[in-house]
Order: C-alpha cells, then sequence, then structure tokens
C-alpha cells in the first residue's frame, strides 16, 4: 500500500477543484437543459474558475514537490497557476455573455473550459516530461473540441480539424524531442536531465541527440506559442473559432505553453543555450516581422488579432533569446501583461460579433465609439497596450523585453522589434480611427446589455491600467518565479 | 544482437513517412492516420532506448503515448464527423472556407 501525504492533495488542490466543478458540470448539464435552465450551468462555472482561482493561494502556502517528484510547487508554478485560473475566469464571464446571445449555450462548453485549464495547471507545474506531455494533451483536446463547438458552422468545424491536425502534428514532433532527449540521458526528469553530462557536453558538439531533441522540441512548442515558422494555424484557428474561444486559446494555453518552454529550455538543457540560442533569435525575428506585415491587410478583426499574437509571441522570445533571470521575469511579466489585454479585445469582439458572429469586420467599427462609449473606451485602452503606450502593461512589458535584450547584447534583435512595434501601431490604430472617426456604412444591430460583459471587461482593464501603474509588485512575483526556475539547476 | 542504431533509423523512417503522408496526402482520413504512424515512430525510439538503456521509463511513456493516441482519435473522429455533416466532403484541400 502506498502512503500518500494529505500535503500533495493541497499541492493540486487547483486541479481538484476545477476537475471536480467540470465533471459537476457535466452531471447537471442534462437535467438543467431539460427544465430550461441553461444559466445554472454558466455559474457552476463561475463559481468553479473562482474557486480554482482561490485555490492556487492554498497551492501557494505548500511549496514542494508531489507525487514522486513529478510536480512543484513554487513560485514559478504558482505565477502561471494564478494567470491561467485569472484568465479562465475571464474567459467563463465572457461565455455567459456570449454564448445565450448566440443561442448556444451548452454546459459542455464550460466543462471543457475548466478541463483544459487543469491540464494547463499540470503543465506548469510539472517537472517530468511524462506529465508534462500529458498535460499539454489534455489542455490541446479540450481546446481542439472548443475551436469546434460551434458544430452547426462549416467555419467553426474547418477550424477544428485545422487546430488538431496540426496540433497532432507538432504534438508528434515535441514527442520525438523527447524521446531524442530521454535516449541521451536516460531519464525524462528536468532536474535530472540538466544534471545529465551529455546536455553540458552538447555544448562542444559531441552529444547530437541532445540537440536534435532540443530541436525536434522546440518545433513542437513553436507550433504550440504560434511562432513563426510555425504559425500557419493560427489565423484560420482564431478566424473561425468562436470569439470566447479565441479568447481563451490566445491567452491561457499560450501563457502555460511558454511556461514549459522555460522549464525545459532554461530548467533541462539550459547548459547547451549557447547552441539553441540561434533557433529563439531565428523564431523570434520571423514571428515578429510576418505577425505584423501580415496584420497590416487584415479587415477581419479576429484574423487581424491573430496575426497580432504571432507577433508578440515574437516579442516573447526576443526576451527568451535574453538568457537570463532578467529575460524570464520580462517574459512572465509580458505574458501576463498579454493575457489581461488579449481577452479584454476578444471579449469587446465577442460581444459586438452579435448572431452568428455577422460583425466581425473592421466597417463594422465604424461609428462605434459614440453608440457604446464605455465598451469602445475599453478596447480603445487594450489597442493602446497591445501598442505599447505608457501607463499600460503592455508598455511596461515591451520596456523590461527590450532592456532584458539590450543588457544580454542583443542589439539587433532589440532594433528588429522596436521597429516593429512601430509597424503594429499603424493596424491598432486604424481600429480606432473606425471607431471614432469613420461613419458607418451599415447598422449593426445592438448586442444586449449584460453585467458579465461589464465584469469580465472591467477586470481586464483594471489589470491592464494596474500592471502599466504600479508595476512592482508583478515584476517582483516575476523575479522571484524566475529564480525559483533557476534554483533547481544550481544557476 | 541488433544494435541501436537499426531500431533508431527505422523509427526515423516511419516518422518521415507519416510527415510525408501529412504533407502529400488529400483524404482527411489518411492525414489522420499519417499523424499515428508518426507517434508509432517516436514509440519505437522509446522502446529502443528503454531497452538499451536498461531503464523502464521509456517503456511507461509508450503506454502514455497510446493512451492519448485513443483519445485524439476519438476526439478527431467526432470532428472529421462534424466536418462532413457540413461540407459533405473530406478533402483537405477543399477546407478553404478559411484561406489559409
Amino acid at each position: 500500500m502506498i502512503h500518500i501525504p494529505f500535503v500533495f492533495y493541497l499541492r493540486i488542490l487547483p486541479e481538484i477543484v476545477l476537475t471536480a466543478f467540470g465533471m459537476l458540470i457535466m452531471l447537471v448539464e442534462g437535467p438543467a437543459r431539460a427544465g430550461n435552465r441553461g444559466k445554472a450551468t454558466g455559474r457552476l462555472a463561475l463559481t468553479g474558475a473562482v474557486a480554482g482561482f482561490l485555490s492556487c493561494f492554498v497551492q501557494a502556502r505548500y511549496p514542494g514537490t508531489a507525487f514522486n517528484d513529478m510536480f512543484r510547487v513554487d513560485a514559478f508554478s504558482v505565477f502561471f497557476h494564478l494567470l491561467i485560473t485569472a484568465a479562465t475566469v475571464a474567459v467563463v464571464l465572457l461565455a455567459m455573455d456570449y454564448l445565450p446571445a448566440q443561442g448556444m449555450e451548452r454546459g459542455e462548453i464550460y466543462a471543457l473550459l475548466l478541463f483544459g485549464t487543469v491540464g494547463m495547471g499540470f503543465m506548469v507545474g510539472s517537472v517530468e516530461l511524462i506529465m508534462i506531455f500529458l498535460s499539454l494533451e489534455i489542455s490541446s483536446i479540450a481546446t481542439y473540441v472548443l475551436a469546434g463547438s460551434r458544430r452547426d458552422s462549416a467555419y467553426s468545424t474547418e477550424a477544428a480539424l485545422k487546430y488538431l491536425l496540426l496540433g497532432s502534428f507538432a504534438t508528434a514532433f515535441f514527442l520525438y524531442g523527447i524521446a531524442m532527449t530521454y535516449g541521451a540521458t536516460g531519464t525524462t526528469h528536468i532536474d535530472l536531465i540538466a544534471a545529465a553530462p551529455g546536455v553540458a557536453q552538447a555544448l562542444h558538439g559531441v552529444h547530437g541527440l541532445v540537440l536534435l531533441g532540443a530541436g525536434l522540441m522546440f518545433i513542437g512548442l513553436g507550433f504550440k506559442v504560434s511562432a513563426a515558422p510555425f504559425q500557419i494555424w493560427t489565423p484560420d484557428v482564431y478566424e473561425g473559432a468562436p470569439a470566447p474561444v479565441t479568447a481563451f486559446m490566445s491567452a491561457g494555453p499560450k501563457a502555460a505553453a511558454f511556461a514549459i518552454f522555460l522549464r525545459i529550455f532554461y530548467g533541462a538543457l539550459s547548459a547547451s543555450g549557447n547552441t539553441w540560442f540561434w533557433m529563439v533569435w531565428v523564431a523570434a525575428i520571423l514571428s515578429m516581422t510576418i505577425g505584423n506585415i501580415a496584420a497590416l491587410r487584415q479587415q477581419n478583426l479576429k484574423r487581424m488579432l491573430a496575426y497580432s499574437s504571432i507577433a508578440h509571441a515574437g516579442y516573447v522570445l526576443v526576451a527568451f533569446a535574453a538568457l537570463g533571470k532578467q529575460g524570464i521575469a520580462a517574459v512572465m511579466f509580458y505574458l501576463a501583461a498579454y493575457v489581461a489585454m488579449n481577452i479584454g479585445a476578444f471579449a469587446v469582439i465577442a460581444h459586438f460579433s452579435y448572431r452568428d458572429e455577422r460583425y466581425v469586420e473592421l466597417r463594422d467599427y465604424a461609428g462605434l465609439g459614440f453608440k457604446f462609449p464605455g465598451a469602445s473606451a475599453c478596447l480603445t485602452l487594450f489597442l493602446l497596450s497591445l501598442i505599447g503606450i505608457p501607463l499600460t502593461g503592455g508598455f511596461l512589458g515591451k520596456l523590461f523585453i527590450f532592456r532584458a535584450a539590450l543588457d544580454a547584447h542583443l542589439i539587433g534583435l532589440t532594433v528588429v522589434a522596436v521597429i516593429n512595434s512601430a509597424i503594429a501601431a499603424f493596424y491598432y490604430l486604424r481600429v480606432m480611427v473606425y471607431l471614432y472617426m469613420r461613419t458607418p456604412d451599415r447598422e449593426i444591430e445592438k448586442p444586449l446589455p449584460s453585467g458579465t460583459f461589464a465584469v469580465a471587461l472591467g477586470a481586464c482593464a483594471a489589470a491592464v491600467l494596474w500592471l502599466g501603474i504600479f508595476p512592482d509588485r508583478m515584476l517582483e512575483f516575476a523575479t522571484r518565479s524566475a529564480n525559483a526556475l533557476l534554483f533547481h539547476i544550481g544557476r | 544482437m541488433i544494435p541501436l542504431s537499426y531500431y533508431l533509423i527505422l523509427s526515423a523512417i516511419l516518422f518521415c513517412l507519416g510527415v510525408a503522408g501529412f504533407i502529400i496526402k488529400t483524404d482527411v482520413i489518411t492525414v489522420f492516420i499519417s499523424i499515428e504512424l508518426m507517434l508509432n515512430g517516436v514509440n519505437l525510439s522509446f522502446v529502443a532506448f528503454s531497452h538499451f538503456l536498461r531503464d523502464i521509463g521509456g517503456n511507461i511513456f509508450v503506454f502514455f503515448v497510446m493512451v492519448v493516441a485513443a483519445a485524439e482519435a476519438a476526439v478527431g473522429l467526432a470532428i472529421i464527423i462534424a466536418v462532413y455533416r457540413n461540407r459533405t466532403t473530406l478533402n483537405v484541400d477543399k477546407m478553404n472556407l478559411l484561406k489559409l
């Protein structure tokens, strides 16, 4: 009989809570729909997501490892747990506004949102490649289904199919990378890989297997964070999936994928850093440039934000290439700001999209600034933050990234990033021009006013401003997390 | 005894065949099977490494890969049916409502 200490369960409390609520939603879904009380599942999901968020604080009180050293609670994992569960709370609020308005209020969507969050939670806490792989799949499979949750729409199902095929393709590459690393080091534990002699030798080009593994894992994770040249699925899937699902995909799974990116490359393969550095460098430049240039000519707002999310993955990779504690902290701060502003922007798009997402083109936003001053002001704030205007989280995030890159003497990369930020300003500003300076050529139907939408929007706006004006606490937390990540490999 | 490199080369060939099938084939089901071929190529690597390293970890990993592949197949076939209901075609080249 294996004895499992109770504290292990406390360390994975957010996952337990979210799973329990997910299953509860599946159970009450049938009776709730039969009794014509579809709202019940939404409220249950909101309770679950908030409980999951709060239980991260319980988890944070018990740092250490759990279940045979497979799962670790440290500042790094708690940071990402809080970020991901907060994103889920916002997305559930958004879904409670969007789903009834679209006539697709179904409980399984909420349940899948929670299950996906469970996968992401395990992703950011796992220090064992088997667990990382499994949790990556838990989150991915939930997201594939969510992308196709508008079952009667050819667009949504096509998006789901493309996401599934390219996602599984990427998973196979990731897995092959794990196999190669396992073969080179004889272990799948992050700390043991870091300590294995083969990894350090890769520095001198002795051990090709480790480098092959690093390259293949980079391809797999590059797909998941939609970094160029592996970004090809992103615009299609973001455009076809229902807007709250797009918000979810662009926030949680992306942040979690970056977390395991950090865990694997800084945790396990840090000794061969000089060799994988160039992969990150090339991917960063390609992502920023391709994302921003393609976004310039988009008329569909969801598609535009999809290209913008590719570009933002590029900015994060710039900090990633800085190879140091400051770079890791910049990555984490930027992800926090990015999650808030991106969910906020998609929240506005979801709210105005109307039935069957009829109004998602740029021209539909003409003149909305005066008809819906509140929502438009918030959208403007999120766009300004995405550009990187001072007083917003996006500005400070970019600042920390550039500073980390400059401190690491990545002058060329920083110059490209700054030029790209200037290009990006054009297409974000164009949305604001439409909002406030154009007269509409067709009237859009008014969305129903909604309390949950207002709360989600207010929370995202508050987070963007808080990060932009009082960044100290978040930056301190991010730096502490970076220390925790590097502590175990003794750097 | 068959050397480790033979297994690894076979595994790489299987993986590359899967990649080629994924890129060339136009039928969704065939594309899906190509992904399974890639996963099985990886599984062979894991088993071979596990045997030569005398470490059970690789074998355990293979079980998890099979479980995940099954879950992916279940979800994948459900999505394929949903696509077929909307489009009455399973040709990847016709999946162009969203411009790639």
